[in-house]
């Protein structure tokens, strides 16, 4: 019966998308269910395979318990919604009040988001927590954008045979850090895509705006640092695009934590990603043409659903212990 | 819930399920999911047979609504199941439905009457 049984799990599991701890409890209530209707077909005078065979064939295929499984434990409270949306809203109001040019402000709202992420992050993972990791990363991102120019021109020196522009510890520094903002995003994507690649695409959404952002800011105003000081008109346009898209975000992130089914999580997360970012992006680069915005939104919906083809490549989580043993785990 | 036998439309069913659950947790004072499918079998006399796996999600979405409660408990074989029962606000539910369905019930049956002779 085992083998069966546990090949039937194992699919359920597979198309379930839940957090460890929930797939467990769900999967062990299934188990007992299939364990005690095998029992009953066997006391009847029914052989072990033919009861296996039975007790599968009646509970319905996997892919479907899995997906009404999904349905009825994704939807979100209200409370976890609002708590979903929150990281998009600061953001957004850090746009539209152009306060992000004030460094200790810009740098409190990013501890802040890191730190509730970090917590989120300690207590289970959370389905809310990936919208705020989103933005947790993104600090890391401009101290590596800032790092790769000297990086890029150090390399660029050595392959050269001139000599390194800077001290070497320095360069080791930047180097590192670059490296780590690489490893960190990645780690975490790849970790989050394990569980469920909705969730990673979740927590990609912000980051291509905003970066193509911190591209356009850099090469007008030299990096971020300048446009700190600088108030020109063309950056309070983009500053009140950069509120609308975060703002749209955190609209789809309460979609998310709603919706019940999976096509239209899916469908909140790509849909505002790509048209509100291609609209974003195209406040930047100024009339963009067709071309161009085509080409765009085919690169962001590439990116945001890089994370399927992650967990293809690198499977999904571990399963869980003693599946099929007497000592299933507790709720 | 999804019905294995398609003796009759299958959304009357749908729509009835939480009823079914509802009335068989109260009533049992505490159940479990294999144990209420076979229950819905045996007082239907076979009649409505589902889909044993739909029951999980169905008491999920009683719990989420905090009609239900869920446990897990031990048993002397060191298994282990969940069991659920009612909530007060499970059981004000189950009476406003167990209500409303008689009042339909009565009406369907002054309107629908089977022809004479």
């Amino acid at each position: 019966m085992k083998a069966e049984v546990a090949t039937y799990l194992d699919e359920v599991r597979t198309h379930l998308h839940l957090d460890p701890d929930t797939e467990s409890r769900v999967i062990s209530e299934l188990y007992s269910h299939l364990q005690e209707k095998v029992n009953e077909l066997q006391e009847c005078g029914v052989s072990e395979p033919e009861a296996t065979r039975e007790a599968l064939a009646s509970f319905g295929g996997a892919r479907a318990i899995a997906r009404l499984t999904y349905e009825a434990y994704s939807r979100g409270s209200w409370v976890e919604a609002l708590i979903s949306c929150q990281p998009h809203m600061i953001v957004a109001a850090l746009f539209a009040t152009h306060v992000w040019r004030q460094p200790v402000m810009l740098g409190a709202a990013f501890a802040a988001i890191v730190l509730i992420a970090l917590l989120g992050w300690r207590r289970g993972t959370p389905t809310w927590l990936y919208s705020w990791m989103g933005y947790a990363v993104f600090p890391f991102l401009i101290l590596a954008g800032m790092s790769w120019d000297p990086v890029v021109r150090t390399v660029t020196f050595v392959l050269r045979g001139t000599g390194i522009p800077a001290p070497a510890w320095e360069l080791a520094l930047l180097g590192a850090l670059c490296a780590f903002t690489i490893w960190l995003i990645a780690s975490t994507t790849v970790r989050t895509a394990r569980r469920d690649w909705l969730l990673a695409s979740l927590m990609l959404l912000p980051l291509p705006v905003l970066a193509i952002w911190l591209i356009t800011i850099s090469q007008t105003e030299g990096f971020v640092l300048n446009a700190l000081r600088s108030f020109e008109v063309r950056f309070s346009r983009w500053d009140m695009a950069m509120a609308y898209f975060s703002a749209t975000l955190g609209v789809a992130s309460v979609l998310f934590i709603r919706v019940r089914q999976r096509a239209f999580k899916a469908g909140a997360v790509l849909a505002v990603g790509i048209i509100g970012g291609a609209a974003a992006v195209r406040s930047f680069w100024g009339v963009a043409g067709v071309f161009w915005l085509i080409v765009l939104s085919v690169a962001l919906f590439a990116f945001l659903t890089s994370p399927l083809l992650l967990r293809t490549v690198v499977g999904r989580e571990a399963e869980p212990k003693q599946l099929l043993s007497a000592e299933l785990p507790p709720s | 819930m999804t019905e294995a036998n398609r003796g009759y439309d299958s959304d009357l069913l749908r729509g009835n399920t939480d009823s079914l659950l509802l009335y068989l947790i109260n009533e049992m004072g505490q159940a479990y999911g294999y144990r209420l499918i076979k229950e819905i079998e045996v007082r239907s006399g076979g009649y409505f047979r589902f889909k044993e796996g739909t029951v999980y999600p169905a008491l999920r979405k009683l719990e989420n609504d905090g009609l239900v409660q869920g446990e897990w408990k031990k048993l002397p074989n060191g298994q282990e199941r969940r069991y659920y029962s009612m909530t007060d606000k499970g059981r004000e539910l189950l009476r406003e439905k167990l209500a409303m369905w008689k009042s339909f019930a009565s009406a369907m049956a002054l309107v629908m009457k089977p022809a004479e002779g």
